[in-house]
């Protein structure tokens, strides 16, 4: 591993070298600036593809341009660029076409389609790179070196004229989704309002596939194939729980994408690690991050909100034990024993005494030595809760026509969901009741509210 | 015939010394892959594969790394699998269910839909293990060529074949033991929660196999064309039959012939000094067995398709001829009807009808005359008969059963005029009670004539 000071060595030539200081300035210049257009131009067009559930046929169609590669590669006799990338081309579009074909023309389903065609393309590819490489050509395979490697994609290998392809990729993708920013919209999240408004879908279909393929085919150099089929999901995805409008996601997209760009580029010059496998962490690492922690989407707000209603609801659970011992006991205050209060729950002292320890929480009570002694706010809150309760058990078996054996479970969830609101309409709704249908007293409503506002 | 002969013949093509392994190792990676690859296949979850094929790879460079750190490059091992092999094998096992899980994680706790969440998650773990490889390239007898391309060439000896030969008894094994709960869980996800089936343990089951299979056939096909075995053969097996247990033999049978019959192509094709690999030669002869299958398939070929279109379209022409020439012809009896008056009436070019009238002055529902006019025999008439009877009872269904207005009867009997069978007819007539008069027009003739 390299130490901490090696680290912050190469940080600063690596930075020096984007200044335009030092020999190797040109390539990683150039290795950067590629790592960014294909990073930007795949998480803008990725927004379209993942919203239109086509998140896999990036990966399909950037196994598939193999055949192309090397079809492009016998054809030229040498590894033109110009070749190789029309090869690649022809072969992902016409594995695109297939797996449509096959989707519409079998009971075969999307998803093993793709699998078909991206397997069979990628043998083909195989196959003839093998006879390439083979000894039986060896006017091809003098010139074929580093072509099996052309999926692996390698960013010191880029040159000028793969640069400009991705800048014409990247204008011909950001030119467009401008242009056609409302019909993208529409097909996305509503194909069927985009056909009546005229939108042909087969066609905006066609047009995304191509877009695709010609971003695919021009990104895969520097990427390689596994990694540019996940900058088009996973910025897309990061995303995608951020915000709910396209252009913002567009836009949060491409942030993500050229922020992996970038610290990928890095990432691989301090350490050596490949620039697409960097780029593709650090990516993933910013999803994952954002869906354990963004706002109130992310994992750990919901766990949260979920941990802090447990909590409330087995306070109120206490809460209602306390208040039903108080009306069976007459002599019982706001001072409860907490073994006492164990016994009505079922439950070992100790347990009780480790939730009535957190009712100091909410301001409903505190313990006492071996009391849970409740404050005025407890009990009314207690008593508001035995109320909502039997409201609702009375309501089920009045309104729902439900057996009064039947009614006790659902009161026991709902009670901690009932507002003043829809206990009040309860209550005119049953006229008013005194007893619940296990004649059991339904308590007022409650006292301490107004003696405070008084 | 004898045994021998056969055997004779297949020595002809292949060399027993150099092609005996490869053969038996694509053989084992075939019946097993299409086992597997069959629950996925029919439970929609294909590229399942694709993403664990994927993902055991940080599995795999962390067991490499780990063996090597606390046993040495040791040879002794369980079933004759050296020590490294074996930690392999849990390193995928482990990387697998883990990103299967984490796929699982993002697509239920979030609104990233499950596409979304494989596509980003085994890139990733890819990413990880590449970055792994690399970083301990220098010691290790494993490198990503082997992920994308693998050669079915360098297996040469019955210790590399060993892993996949274990995997694959215990798919089999699996398989025989388990196969009604892999079938219940495959397609009936209700049932085997009411069962008590455990479809997380079932699951979970398949997807370490699958590891396992996967991460053994590394050596040989990669990663990549391991995705041929698993999911080709399967999904030419459910273009064929539909019972799960013929698509399980089917899709093995199929993984067995793409090996055999890709060995033989690499093998002919080295004869005439065209020099490819084995591993993609198997994988595009599935390739090739899927479309054929998907073209001539009797169920679901294209052929067969559009065979049955073009007759429904056929017949549907032909009926419509039929009736056009009994109305114009019924008013007046046995009047002549000429081509371009019926051609008129439906409103179609009169081209499209001619080669339609040849053929039923062939089958004898036409007289045809030499001045190309024509008129109907007793068999077409009744021939439309039957149909116009038929509709006439459909729309007086439709008006009494279903309170349709009568334009609107008509117009949805026109379409459905030429799918009633002689069944529906009978059951339309008892529902109606036999009715004689339908909405529109005259009295329904009677079914005898």
């Amino acid at each position: 591993m390299p130490t901490v000071t090696t680290i912050v060595e190469q940080t600063g030539e690596f930075f020096s070298s984007l200044a335009g200081l030092g020999d190797a300035a040109g390539a990683i210049r150039s290795a950067v600036l590629g790592a960014l257009l294909a990073s930007v131009t795949c998480a803008v067009l990725g927004c379209f593809i993942t919203l239109r559930r086509m998140a896999l046929f990036g990966d399909m169609i950037g196994h598939a341009v193999l055949p192309g590669v090397a079809a492009g590669f016998i054809v030229a006799g040498h590894k033109s660029i110009t070749a190789l990338l029309l090869g690649a081309l022809v072969a992902g579009l016409l594995a695109a076409w297939m797996t449509r074909a096959i989707c519409a023309r079998s009971p075969i389903k999307e998803d093993a389609a793709l699998g078909i065609t991206l397997s069979t393309f990628y043998a083909c590819g195989v196959w003839l790179l093998s006879w390439i490489t083979g000894p039986s050509r060896p006017d091809l395979s003098s010139e074929a070196s580093g072509l099996d490697r052309y999926l692996f994609g390698n960013p010191a290998v880029i040159q000028t004229l793969d640069l400009v392809f991705l800048g014409i990729a990247a204008v011909v993708v950001i030119v467009f989704v401008m242009l056609f920013f409302k019909e993208l919209l529409a097909c996305s999240f509503d194909p069927a309002f985009a056909s009546t408004v005229g939108i042909p879908q087969r066609l905006a279909d066609a047009v995304l596939v191509i877009l695709l393929t010609l971003v695919i085919v021009v990104s895969i150099k520097i990427l390689g194939v596994i990694l540019v089929a996940a900058l088009l999901v996973i910025p897309p995805a990061t995303a995608y729980l951020l915000t709910d409008r396209l252009h913002s996601m567009i836009f949060c997209a491409s942030i993500v994408g050229a922020a992996a760009g970038f610290a990928g580029a890095w990432i691989d010059f301090v350490f050596d690690s490949g620039v697409g496998p960097s780029i593709v962490c650090v990516a993933f690492g910013i999803l994952v991050v954002t869906f354990l922690f963004a706002g109130r989407r992310g994992v750990v707000a919901k766990w949260r909100r979920h941990r802090r209603l447990e909590l409330r609801t087995a306070r109120e659970n206490l809460l209602a034990t306390a208040y039903r011992i108080q009306e069976r006991e007459l002599d019982v205050g706001p001072e409860l024993e907490l073994s006492l209060l164990a016994r009505e729950r079922g439950e070992e002292t100790r347990v009780t005494r480790a939730l009535a320890r957190k009712m100091h929480g909410s301001g409903w009570g505190e313990i006492v030595g071996s009391r849970l002694v409740l404050t005025p706010q407890g009990e009314n809150r207690g008593r508001e809760i035995v109320r909502g309760h039997r409201l609702w058990e009375l309501f089920l078996q009045r309104e729902a026509s439900l057996d009064p054996d039947h009614v006790h479970a659902s009161a026991e969830e709902i009670e901690h969901f009932l507002g003043e609101e829809t206990i009040g309409e309860l209550e005119r709704l049953l006229d008013h009741p005194d007893t619940d249908p296990h004649g059991r007293e339904i308590p007022t409503a409650s006292i301490v509210d107004e003696e405070e506002t008084r | 015939m004898t045994v021998t002969p056969l055997f004779a013949a297949v020595e002809l093509w292949f060399d027993a010394d150099i092609d005996a392994w490869p053969l038996v190792m694509a053989s084992l990676i075939a019946v097993g892959c299409a086992l597997l690859g069959a629950v996925f296949v029919v439970r929609r979850t294909a590229l399942l594969g694709d993403a664990v094929s994927h993902s055991v790879l940080p599995g795999v460079a962390a067991g490499l790394l780990l063996s090597g750190l606390l046993v040495g490059h040791s040879e002794g091992g369980a079933f004759g699998m050296s020590t490294s092999m074996l930690f392999i094998l849990a390193g995928a096992l482990i990387a697998g269910l883990l990103s299967t899980a984490m796929i699982e994680a993002l697509s239920s706790h979030s609104r990233i839909k499950p596409d979304t969440a494989l596509g980003a998650v085994f890139p990733a773990f890819f990413a990880a293990g590449v970055i792994l490889i690399r970083s301990q390239a220098s010691d290790a007898h494993f490198d990503v060529d082997c992920v994308f391309y693998g050669s079915l060439e360098n297996i040469d000896n019955a210790r590399q074949v060993m892993p996949t030969m274990v995997s694959t008894v215990l798919v089999v094994l699996f398989f025989a033991l388990a196969y009604k709960e892999i079938l219940i869980t495959s397609f009936d996800r209700e049932l085997s929660r009411s069962l008590g089936l455990r479809f997380r343990l079932i699951n979970v089951l398949l997807i370490a196999l699958l590891a396992m299979t996967v991460v053994s056939a590394f050596e040989a096909v990669g990663a990549i064309l391991v995705i041929a075995f698993l999911i080709v053969p399967p999904a030419t097996a459910t273009l064929l039959v539909d019972r799960f247990h013929r698509v399980l033999l089917l899709s093995m049978l199929f993984g067995l012939t793409a090996a055999f019959f890709g060995s033989w192509l690499t093998i002919l094709l080295g004869n005439v000094d065209l020099d490819t690999a084995r591993a993609p030669s198997v994988a595009v002869t599935a390739g090739v067995q899927f479309l054929v299958a998907f073209t001539l398939s009797p169920k679901h070929g294209l052929v067969a398709t559009s065979r049955r279109a073009r007759s429904l379209r056929r017949r549907i022409l032909e009926e419509n001829l039929l009736a056009a020439v009994y109305r114009i012809e019924a008013p007046d009896d046995r009047k002549q009807v000429g081509l371009e008056e019926a051609a008129l009436a439906l409103d179609y070019p009169t081209s499209h009808l001619r080669s339609t009238m040849t053929h039923c002055i062939r089958r004898g529902e036409l007289v045809g005359f030499d001045d190309g006019r024509m008129c109907l025999t007793d068999s077409g008439r009744s021939r439309v008969e039957t149909i116009i009877r038929a509709r006439r009872l459909w729309e007086s269904y439709m008006i009494t059963e279903m309170g349709a207005a009568p334009d609107h009867a008509h117009d949805a009997a026109d379409r459905i005029e030429h799918h009633l069978q002689p069944g529906l007819v009978r059951d339309l007539e008892e529902l109606l009670d036999r009715p004689q008069v339908a909405p529109r027009g005259p009295t329904i003739r009677d079914g005898s004539g």
